[in-house]
């Protein structure tokens, strides 16, 4: 039908056009919908896209800077290719090892282009064999974690730690490789430099104890063979070893400080010291070295310093030591002067400042820059025959910097060095470290000959704010000791005798003090003495009344206490040490087992309860590390063994040595060779305190078990009488009735001797008279005595004849006193009932003591035989022992107890 | 025993020709047993041509679906064509419902409408399949799913919200028997024999580029600041997108991460209120991280094969329903591959097994099922499939 012809179009036929039209026209409506939507979502489609695009855009940037800046910085050698083996993208670093201008050439080359074309040295064998194995297995390395990693050295001995890294993406799909290469060859020199360190120290460890555990028995036979009372030649033999011993320990530690400092092991302890005792024991270490030199030393300290300072005071003595040494070594003749002051920069602080000034060879100007380096000694032929390691001077510097310090040095040549170290200490107590007691009091005569001893005087007492006056002359001395205007009079030790020549004995209420040199003989047993140096410490001791060595605070002594009740363990694998060891407690009074090994020890501590154990570190078979182990695990069963004090003994003094014994069971450590004072430190720490009993010679004992007061008799210092004859009051009045009755025996045998011109019987009466006088504290009757002992040796008859009858009527006096206070001992003696078991093994114990010249035994003992009551037969012969006793005469005291312990006593 | 089949129409404007030929296709395929349901699927087009009504009606068994913008079968893929799936069998009862209007009251009314359609049967369901309106502005997926979790506690949901082929997703409708409807929720019972398995395919969250936002404000599924901005701003700012974004996935990373089972919550904003509020296809908590996920072509039908192939490889398959979020097409269609991921369907899934796949406005389906216990859970951007 053509539609366009509306003349025959039939009204059906318009219907169903007209139906089909509008079909046609819903299905273009629809159609036109559907686009309008379609642009409608594509529009919004088009901007989230270009939004999210932008974003996309903006992260895939950052993370390509991010890479960029990774590749550039990174000094690993990192390489990426893909799956055909072409290189994608690496590091900067690449170029220095390949030795190309720019890694981006590298850019589309394959592996193995790249290897055979810019091969060097980085590509071993062994790694291209590796990266080709992956490409060709398609990313399987073989190994679980699909990285392969190994080390590699290449050609010019660097070394790399390569990891080969197959690409997966997803899908599980082998997208390429990364290779990277790390350059470990500074880190494996390092660690091989800390395993030399390591080494180095190890062997300074080995070192140490193997050097030291020799030389621990020589210096500890050294002295306990000086407690012997040997002839005097051997007594100068094994002083040398002593000597020798300690300058092969001083350059043994010089060696190992040395160590320390270069492995950065070198630590500064500071701790609280006092000063007095600090320059005391400094003085006394290089006192004897002055004297074989010849050198006069002077000392200047300054009184105010503070007396009690905080700092490393081992090292700081260490440090004023070396220089000391130095200078005494340097100097052929003249002198070695020491000045120590503080120059206090706030209350709680200052400098300490040590000048050592000498007047030896000096320091070539160009010489001083150096003598502060290691191994450093200048003018080895000028020099030859000095002995030292050459290290001195470095350790001092290097120690003198880490406490903050500085050390510096002025000389000139032919005329001397000037060694100046400053030291900042903590003021811990600013009380001035010498002052004398009511100085305005005080007034001193001095005369002495010695200029240098002369002026070291006047500056001390100047410094201790003391008035002096000096003379010139014995008529001077004389005046003024009978002016009685001075309470001392400092006189030089070799003017004694010319003095008692011209004047004989002296009423005075002056003390005198004599001034004598370092190891000389004295003319008096029992008067003051100051030993050059004079300085402001021990003049101000004096002036106080104390001995010159009493420093300010305690004194550290060497034995402060016995400990009879103590039960002690020692264990060393070597005899010798043991020997030692044990020699070294014997004043302690200790019951002390030895045994030789680990293994030895348990057992012992199995069976026996001991209050402390000491341990040697390195043992074979089971060391003392391993016994304490074992020991501290038998603590879980008993808690003894937990707590049991266990005290490592040691060679090896290096650096952490302590927190090592502390970590591994032990509760302290004692370095060998065996130090007195260290040792009675850690004895007194770990003994348990009540078994620690005062020594003999400060314990009061009463039968009645009251503590009594000695008695006061006038000319006889009974205090000190105490103090000699073991200080029980007990003892000393028995002592004294002894004394008492053969006083008047001896008045009568000296007359006779005298009578009889013998002066050779009179000499051995007098010497009697005069020990048992200052045994029992009458120190005039004793000074008196000594001076006519002295005469009848120098053959001074007119002397003996002229002050005899004086002497005898002074001591007639004296035991008149002590006749007075007689009744008074008599009535407080009380025996208790005959021990007869105890009396032998009392009396078998003195025999040993007195064949052995052991006097604190002696005096132990022989208290110990006042306590155990006797029958009148027994008492008379006792008493005649202490007699033989108290006049020294020890063979007969020997005698005597053998005819004791035979048994003839009912 | 369960049968199933898929048919299709491309015929909108003739109703009778549209019923002849799903009838006819349905002869070929399937001898209907003694229960029958159909889900069906069509642009909203068939329902302006009163297409859809005359089909359901002209067939013997119920008919629930939702309106959609594609669809993929195993003999056609299209935008204008109405499919249908049909299930038959023997030993599975097929129970129908509509709930009344969501917007007052969801659970109220779903219960409402479980209890009428429910009635006559004891015991909970083995399968729901749930057909819900597309009306995120005043509820999301995650208030239906949670609704349905608690009047069939531990019941596998399966099912799709409306959607269309219109950029504001203003035409979409649910089905029921005919019946077009912008608010009702359309559902299938199913009491029996059957045994539903469950596949989800969705994007990859390591793909995710952070955008340095965390959520400060936000109820249900309306989100009101990201940084303490306003939502609409924010994603001007950050992502430099206009007012009406679409198709964004975004990883959601949230402090409580409830019901994760290894599958990652994506969530992409569907609208904007004027106030400048985030309308989202589910709820995202206070304190939520967001990630930008990667959702180009490859992404997308990648996934989309990986579930793919996962159907192929399961045995006992009688029958599998796909629903694929709309915004993986749209995302399609930014790359002229508008029709890539549909083709990509009937490319793959193996012949014997009858499919029906459609575009989704929010795709329900359960992350997992353990112990009997279904973890249902409500998703975007993602395609799932129940496998019957």
């Amino acid at each position: 039908m053509d539609i366009h012809d509306h003349s025959n179009i039939s009204y059906e036929e318009l219907l169903h056009l007209y139906s089909s039209l509008e079909i046609e026209n819903k299905k273009l409506k629809r159609e036109l919908r559907t686009i309008l939507k379609r642009q409608d979502i594509n529009k919004l489609n088009n901007d989230t896209q270009m939004g999210l695009n932008r974003t996309i855009l903006n992260e895939k940037q950052t993370q390509e800077t991010y890479l960029r800046m990774l590749l550039v910085s990174c000094p690993d050698l990192i390489f990426i290719f893909n799956k055909e083996t072409v290189f994608l993208v690496g590091s900067k670093s690449i170029e220095k090892h390949l030795d190309i201008d720019d890694v981006n050439m590298l850019i589309g080359c394959t592996f193995n282009h790249i290897v055979e074309k810019f091969s060097s040295s980085v590509f071993t064998k062994e790694l291209v064999e590796q990266v080709e194995r992956i490409f060709i297995e398609n990313g399987d390395s073989g190994n679980n974690d699909n990285i392969y990693e190994f080390v590699e050295i290449d050609n010019d001995n660097h070394k790399f730690k390569c990891d080969i890294v197959p690409i997966i993406r997803k899908n599980d799909e082998f997208a390429g490789v990364f290779l990277i290469m790390s350059d470990i060859t500074s880190v494996v020199r390092k660690e091989i430099a800390e395993q030399e360190s390591r080494s180095k120290s190890n062997f300074l460890a080995r070192m140490s104890h193997e050097l030291r555990t020799p030389l621990n028995a020589i210096l500890g036979m050294a002295e306990l063979s000086i407690r012997e009372n040997l002839p005097k030649v051997a007594a100068e033999y094994v002083s040398a070893i002593t000597q020798a011993g300690e300058n092969l320990l001083d350059i043994l530690n010089d060696i190992l400080d040395i160590s320390k400092i270069e492995t950065g092991q070198l630590e500064i302890i500071p701790e609280e010291y006092t000063v007095s005792s600090l320059i005391n024991d400094v003085i006394n270490i290089i006192k004897p070295r002055v004297l074989d030199s010849q050198l006069c030393f002077t000392v200047d300290i300054n009184c105010d310093i503070p007396s009690v300072l905080k700092g490393d005071v081992k090292r700081i003595r260490q440090i004023i030591l070396n220089v000391l040494s130095n200078a005494v070594k340097y100097t052929d003749k003249g002198y070695v002067s020491l000045l120590t002051y503080m120059d206090e920069s706030s209350e709680n602080s200052g400098n300490l400042v040590i000048k050592i000034e000498d007047s030896g060879k000096g320091i070539k100007k160009d010489d001083l820059e150096l003598i502060f380096e290691e191994y450093t000694r200048f003018d080895m032929i000028k020099n030859k025959g000095i002995e030292g390691s050459g290290l001195g001077l470095a350790i001092t510097k290097n120690l003198v910097n880490a406490m903050n310090g500085e050390i510096y040095a002025q000389s000139e040549v032919g005329k001397g060095s000037i060694f100046t170290v400053v030291l900042p200490q903590e003021i811990i107590n600013s009380e001035n470290i010498a002052q004398v007691n009511n100085r305005d009091s005080h007034n001193v005569l001095i005369y002495e000959r010695r200029e240098i001893c002369i002026s070291s005087i006047e500056q001390t007492l100047n410094k201790l704010g003391v008035r002096y006056n000096s003379v010139s002359s014995v008529e001077g001395f004389h005046e003024g000791l009978t002016s009685n205007k001075y309470s001392y009079a400092f006189l030089e030790s070799s003017l004694f005798y010319t003095i008692k020549s011209a004047y004989g004995f002296i009423e005075t209420n002056t003390t005198v003090v004599l001034v004598a040199e370092f190891g000389d003989l004295l003319p008096l047993r029992s008067t003051r003495v100051l030993t050059t140096p004079i300085y402001s410490i021990p003049t101000a001791n004096v002036l106080n009344g104390y001995s010159e060595n009493t420093s300010k605070s305690s004194a550290k002594t060497k034995i402060s206490f016995k400990a009879p009740g103590a039960k002690l363990l020692v264990v060393d694998d070597i005899n010798t040490n043991l020997f030692v060891a044990k020699g070294l407690m014997q004043p302690y009074e200790m019951e002390i087992d030895l045994k030789s090994g680990g293994a030895e020890a348990i057992e012992a501590i199995s069976s026996n309860r001991y209050d402390l154990i000491f341990m040697d570190h390195m043992m074979p078979k089971m060391d003392g590390i391993e016994a304490t182990a074992i020991i501290r695990e038998m603590g879980k069963t008993d808690p003894y063994y937990a707590k049991v004090p266990i005290i490592a003994l040691t060679a090896n003094t290096l650096y952490g040595v302590r927190e090592y014994f502390i970590e591994s069971g032990f509760d302290d450590f004692l370095p060998k060779p065996i130090d007195i004072g260290l040792l009675n430190e850690v004895l007194k720490k770990w003994i348990p305190e009540e078994l620690q009993e005062e020594p003999v010679n400060n314990r009061q004992l009463s039968t009645n078990n009251k503590t009594e007061e000695v008695l006061q008799i006038t000319g006889i210092n009974t205090k000190r009488g105490l103090s000699l004859t073991g200080g029980i009051v007990e003892h000393y009045n028995k002592t004294l009735l002894i004394y008492l009755d053969d006083g008047y025996k001896k008045i009568e045998e000296i007359r006779s001797a005298l009578e009889s011109n013998d002066i050779s019987l009179f000499i051995t009466y007098i010497h009697a008279l005069r020990s048992a006088s200052a045994g029992v504290g009458a120190e005039k009757i004793s000074a008196a005595a000594d001076t006519l002992e002295q005469a009848g040796l120098e053959k001074n008859e007119e002397y003996i004849y002229t002050n005899i009858e004086k002497f005898l009527k002074d001591f007639e006096a004296l035991l008149k006193n002590i006749s007075e206070s007689v009744h008074v001992i008599r009535d407080k003696h009380n025996k208790t009932p005959i021990d007869k078991d105890a009396l032998n093994k009392t009396l078998h114990k003195l025999k040993t003591a007195f064949e052995d010249f052991d006097i604190d035994s002696i005096n132990k003992l022989s208290n110990e035989l006042e306590i155990i009551s006797l029958n009148t037969s027994l008492e008379e012969e006792i008493n005649r022992l202490m007699l033989y006793k108290l006049n020294g005469e020890y063979d007969k005291a020997v005698l005597q107890i053998d005819e004791l312990s035979e048994g003839r006593f009912s | 025993m369960l049968k199933c089949a898929s048919v299709y129409t491309c015929e909108i404007d003739d109703h009778v020709i549209a019923l002849d030929e799903i009838k006819s296709q349905l002869d070929d395929k399937i001898k209907l047993l003694k229960n029958t349901v159909g889900v069906i699927m069509c642009n909203p087009e068939f329902i302006y041509g009163e297409t859809v009504e005359y089909i359901c009606a002209g067939l013997p068994f119920d008919v629930i679906g939702i309106t959609t913008s594609s669809q993929s079968t195993n003999d056609e893929i299209g935008e204008l064509t109405l499919t249908l799936f049909v299930m038959t069998s023997d030993d599975i009862q097929f129970v129908t419902g509509v709930t009344e209007s969501l917007i007052t009251d969801i659970y109220e009314s779903a219960k409402k409408a479980y209890e009428t359609a429910s009635a006559g049967h004891s015991g909970l369901p083995q399968l729901l399949l749930v057909f819900p309106p597309f009306l995120l502005e005043q509820f999301s997926g995650d208030l239906l799913v949670e609704a349905w979790d608690r009047i069939l506690p531990g019941v596998p949901q399966f099912g799709s919200l409306a959607i269309d082929d219109t950029a504001t997703f203003s035409e979409c409708s649910t089905i029921y028997n005919g019946k077009d409807s912008r608010d009702t929720m359309p559902f299938i019972l199913c009491y029996g024999n059957i045994k539903p398995r469950f596949i989800i395919a969705t994007l990859d969250e390591v793909s995710g580029i952070s955008l340095r936002a965390e959520v400060t404000k936000a109820k249900d599924n309306i989100v009101y600041e990201i940084n303490n901005i306003v939502t609409r701003d924010f994603f001007m700012e950050s992502l430099g997108i206009p007012e009406s974004m679409i198709s964004i996935p975004l990883l959601i990373d949230s402090p409580s991460a409830n019901n994760y089972d290894g599958i990652p919550v994506i969530r992409e904003q569907s609208s904007v209120t004027a106030e400048g509020a985030g309308v989202f296809g589910g709820n995202i908590e206070v304190g939520s991280k967001l990630l930008l996920l990667k959702a180009d072509d490859e992404s997308i039908l990648s996934t989309s094969l990986q579930g793919l192939m996962k159907l192929n490889n399961m045995e006992d398959v009688n029958g599998a329903l796909i629903f694929s979020c709309v915004s993986r097409r749209i995302m399609l269609m930014g790359v002229n591959k508008s029709m890539a991921e549909l083709q990509l369907v009937k490319d793959t899934v193996k012949p014997d097994i009858p499919f029906m796949m459609g575009g989704s406005g929010g795709e329900i389906c359960p992350t997992s099922v353990r112990d009997g216990v279904a973890f249902n859970r409500n998703h975007e951007y993602s395609m799932v499939i129940l496998v019957v």
